[in-house]
């Protein structure tokens, strides 16, 4: 009901008014008329009818007043006061809003990039109680130690909490499309996958339970296509169902298609599904799928029961593991299981760094907001004069809170807005600058989640710096003001609260540096890092020699020999090769095995299972990448098929796994790569494999030409750019063999930029935020320093009247923002410590207290400080002590 | 009217305004003149109080208003009781009968 009579009081304003006035009128000729009839002439009647009325502009206002506050007419009119205020000091607003725009702008962006990774649901049915089963090998902290077939079979039955699971593997095979090879990624998975995930198939059917392994009754092994696959290789061609393909030389058909969007993940990561029938039949000896000791799945893939939990089912399944182990000694003491929620499995490792931006953005934003609330406060007291004649002139101080926070929601939604238009702005940025295989940061745009936290971190922020200066000019007494010239009415209070806002943000922009500084000297050392071998201009290329061709049953590598010494001829007369050779796993690539081993001397301690990386390398391998040898001797081409088993190992290997003793000499009986036992010949530097910055783990190297392998990585050493001898490779191998799948002819160089790039992403997010806040601190600092300095005008005055010289009055100004300053940093330094020790994890040969970062960052913060007070203290020394004092 | 005047709060400025619409509808003046009357012009209400006192009443919707003509035939405002008036007038009576006798006990005690 109210409501509706302020919007009609609103509009019919001037029938209000007309009413009340009338009312009024009535009420006084009334009176009049009394007091005419007790006796008094017409005017004296009149008159004192209203002398007894009173104020009837007061009465008026009164009326007005009981409407409540918050007429939309009064609101308006507060606004307009407010934007003329506010345009007359443009500067200060401009200041106000950029800060608040960049806090929220920023805020909004990193939160648009943390909902995608983290908020945004999986294209599968019920997330939440999706689990991953995998076992683990805690000694090697590797991710997965692999799951076999065997194993799985007993947890899918043996687990109660459990209403399904799948298995899931990924593989690379080469597929036979009309004739035409082709290396592709391909995903084995349980034909129960689908249905526990809730995945249904775009085109087709899915695979059926009775496929999951071989000798189903079609006699043809089915597989489905990935969508990316479809289109790509099929053209999207809905007539793809019941097509033949071959793959790894089995005849397949196509049964389906599964569904877009089915990744986080661009590009998609799987291009042919195939079932576990691919490593065979779990009954017949010699298969992958019969040993346990083989593990090639990545682990299984489960959905929890209704009404069970996760500890549950964990429970049961380390109960199920431990009678395994004990049925099966083989498998070693080492080996443990866990269960992981698949959500958390997936965002892994991303979310430590996610919270860690989201944390220092947080920051931002906290640093901007105390900026604004520094500067509008001292805005306030600047203006405590003209606050005090309103007051007397008869505005409530409610009406002075009012107008200060009407300002303050004009900036903060100017501020917002902006904001919001900065964030679209850095979210296309970072969507092209980001790391490849981060799920979702494609094609991002703000969503209406955001919209909704933007709107929330404005009010939040107006009403945080709204409400300091509102209630510090809200209780000023206008005598007071009025009485002390306008200028300088400094209650303590105030000063010590503007001096502690100070303080924090310096504090704060401090951490925030230190933190940029010491992510961006990880990054510079990962960069010089050297990794043990040259990346740079080295072309590398991946061919696949799978097939009866290449691969006769006893894995004679006699043809592949052949095949690859005829390459290396060929390619090595080539202008711009300096040196060709090859290997199964070249470091950075992406691809590496491990393998059991066991040293022949001396026998490992009962129930320990060591394992070592496995590399098959060309006798040239070493000199090629530029590794050096440390001992013995390196493969030569004499070490071929019918020479002794020989192995070369690394310097990591001998610390670790022989203690230090001399391996040359020693034999290794290897887990595959042939069962004779090797004997070690030498022993070679130690390389980063994975990226430029892993650790050096145990190596073990065997000459390709002893052992068939289908997959190969050439290597080209080059003296010109390595991309322009891309299709010279290509040709030549096409040339000695038409058709044979080779690709990604990538630079080396390539492989070790993307490895890098998520660290480039931090440390480009750190080192804007920390310019942003350093920017901030100096426009604030500078913005406090004004307002005090122009604050204490009179006070200059007077010194330099009674004789004081510019060089003490700046002394006076550059002291206390020295002090402050000195208080912040210290402060800062504590906080930052702390940040750092968080941060330890992330950071590559950097300690977390390293001095020069402190050191130098504290200095540039000093000086950042006392350049922006330099400004405002030479207008203070140069103060005329005339006009000072005289001011009002 | 000299006598001496007590002052009023506004709480009880409220309660005066809806005991004296109780009988019959009235304009402004019409209400203090009667004010003045029922409390033998021991109590007088400033024109100041009785205004925004009445606004704000009527925002409450303890009085409605009505434009009518007066008695010497000048269009006038009437203000009534509602019936959410007339409860709340027994209500502010029962509290103002609670608050004297708990007063005249402190009083009479002291």
């Amino acid at each position: 009901m109210k409501i509706f009579r302020h919007i009609r009081s609103r509009f019919r304003r001037d029938l209000f008014e007309a009413e009340l006035a009338e009312e009024m009128r009535l009420h006084v000729a009334l009176q009049t008329e009394l007091n005419r009839q007790a006796g008094m002439s017409a005017d004296e009647a009149h008159n004192a009818a209203l002398r007894q009325f009173g104020n009837l502009a007061s009465i008026q206002e009164q009326v007005r007043e009981q409407r409540g506050w918050l007429t939309l007419e009064s609101l308006a009119r507060e606004f307009r006061l407010a934007g003329r205020s506010l345009r007359r000091q443009p500067g200060f607003a401009a200041v106000v809003v950029l800060t608040l725009a960049l806090g929220i702008g920023a805020n909004t962006a990193i939160f648009t990039l943390v909902n995608a990774v983290l908020f945004r649901p999986l294209a599968v049915r019920d997330e939440g109680s999706l689990v991953v089963l995998q076992t683990e090998d805690p000694r090697k902290g590797e991710s997965s130690a692999g799951l076999s077939y065997l194993d799985f079979a007993d947890w899918r039955a043996g687990i109660a909490a459990l209403s399904g699971a799948g298995l899931m593997a990924t593989t690379e095979v080469v597929v036979t499309i009309d004739g035409q090879p082709r290396r592709v990624l391909a995903a084995l998975i349980s034909p129960e996958l689908f249905p526990v995930t809730g995945v249904q198939p775009a085109l087709g059917r899915a695979f059926r339970a009775e496929e999951e392994l071989p000798g189903s009754s079609e006699g043809v092994t089915p597989v489905m296509l990935s969508h990316a696959a479809w289109r790509g290789l099929f053209n999207a061609d809905p007539g793809v169902i019941g097509r033949r393909v071959v793959v790894n030389e089995v005849p397949c058909e196509i049964v389906g298609v599964t569904p877009a969007g089915l990744f986080p993940i661009e590009p998609e990561p799987v291009d042919f599904w195939l079932t576990p029938a691919h490593f065979g039949d779990p009954v017949r000896p010699g298969t992958a799928n019969a040993s346990r000791s083989y593990r090639p799945y990545i682990g299984a893939l489960a959905r929890l029961r209704p009404g069970f939990s996760i500890e549950q089912a964990r429970a049961e399944l380390l109960a199920l593991h431990v009678s395994i182990l004990a049925a099966h000694p083989e498998l070693g003491r080492d080996l443990t299981v866990r269960i992981t929620p698949l959500r958390t499995l997936l965002v892994g490792e991303l979310r430590p760094k996610l919270w860690l931006l989201a944390g220092v953005v947080a920051l931002v934003l906290l640093i901007a907001c105390v900026n604004v609330a520094n500067l509008l406060l001292s805005r306030a007291t600047v203006r405590q004069h003209e606050l005090a004649i309103r007051s007397a002139l008869g505005a409530s101080s409610r009406d002075l809170i009012r107008q200060a926070l009407a300002e303050t929601l004009i900036l903060a939604g100017l501020g917002g807005g902006l904001g919001f238009l900065l964030s679209w702005w850095t979210v296309g940025l970072a969507s092209t600058v980001l790391p490849e295989g981060v799920p979702q940061l494609t094609g991002l745009v703000p969503d209406g989640r955001v919209l909704a936290f933007t709107g929330a971190a404005v009010l939040l922020t107006s009403l945080l710096c709204g409400l300091l200066p509102a209630s510090a000019g809200g209780t000023v007494a206008p005598n007071d003001a009025l009485k002390k010239g306008g200028r300088g009415s400094r209650g303590h209070g105030q000063t010590a609260i503007r001096h502690a806002l100070v303080v924090g943000q310096i504090a704060l922009t401090l951490t925030l540096l230190v933190a940029a500084g010491l992510v961006m000297r990880s990054l510079g050392r990962l960069h010089l890092a050297q990794p043990g071998y040259q990346t740079e201009n080295v072309l590398t290329a991946q061919i696949a020699l799978s097939g009866q061709s290449y691969v006769q049953g006893d894995f004679d590598p006699r043809t592949i020999n052949h095949f690859l010494a005829r390459l290396t001829e060929a390619l090595e007369v080539l202008p711009g090769v300096a040196d060709v050779s090859h290997a199964q796993s070249v470091p950075l690539t992406g691809v590496e095995n491990s393998t059991r081993f066991a040293v022949v001397e001396h026998p490992a301690e009962p129930g320990r299972k060591p394992s070592a990386q496995l590399r098959f390398v060309a006798h040239d391998y070493f000199a090629a990448l530029g590794i050096p040898l440390v001992a013995g001797r390196g493969f030569g081409v004499a070490d071929g098929p019918a020479a002794g088993p020989v192995a070369l190992v690394n310097e990591a290997f001998v610390r670790e796994e022989l203690a230090g003793r001399n391996p040359l000499g020693l034999h290794l009986q290897l887990g595959w790569g042939g069962f004779k036992p090797k004997e070690i010949v030498g022993v070679v530097a130690d390389v980063r494999h994975r990226s430029p910055g892993d650790s050096a783990r145990p190596e073990v190297y065997v000459p390709q030409a002893q052992f068939a392998n289908a997959g190969i990585t050439l290597i080209l050493r080059t003296t010109v750019r390595p991309e322009a001898l891309a299709d010279a490779v290509r040709r030549e191998v096409w040339r000695l063999d038409p058709g044979l799948p080779v690709t990604d002819i990538l630079p080396l160089a390539h492989y070790r930029e993307r490895t890098l790039s998520g660290q480039r992403f931090i440390a480009f997010l750190l080192g804007l935020f920390s310019v942003t806040a350093l920017g901030l601190t100096l426009v604030g600092l500078y913005g406090v320093m004004s307002h005090h300095a122009a604050s204490r005008r009179q006070e200059m005055g007077i010194r330099v009247a009674l004789g004081a010289r510019p060089a003490d009055l700046y002394r006076l100004m550059l002291g206390q923002s020295l002090r402050l300053a000195g208080v912040g940093i210290g402060l800062g330094l504590m906080l930052a410590l702390a940040v750092a020790q968080v941060l330890g994890s992330q950071l590559y040969e950097v300690s977390p207290a390293d001095p020069l970062t402190y050191a130098g960052l504290s200095g540039l913060l000093l000086a950042v400080t006392l350049l922006s007070t330099l400004p405002p203290a030479r207008r203070a020394a140069r103060v005329d002590p005339v006009l000072a004092l005289n001011a009002e | 009217m000299t006598s001496p005047k007590a002052d009023l709060l506004q709480g009880t400025l409220d309660l005066l305004i809806l005991k004296s619409l109780q009988h019959e509808p009235m304009h402004g003046f019409g209400i203090a003149v009667r004010i003045g009357q029922m409390s033998k012009d021991m109590l007088s209400v400033e024109q100041g109080s009785l205004y925004p006192a009445l606004y704000r009443l009527e925002d409450q919707g303890w009085i409605k208003a009505e434009w009518g003509i007066s008695e010497n035939n000048r269009k006038a405002k009437f203000y009534s009781l509602t019936s959410t008036g007339r409860k709340q007038l027994v209500s502010e009576e029962q509290s103002w009968a609670k608050l004297s006798t708990a007063i005249n006990l402190v009083l009479g005690r002291a």
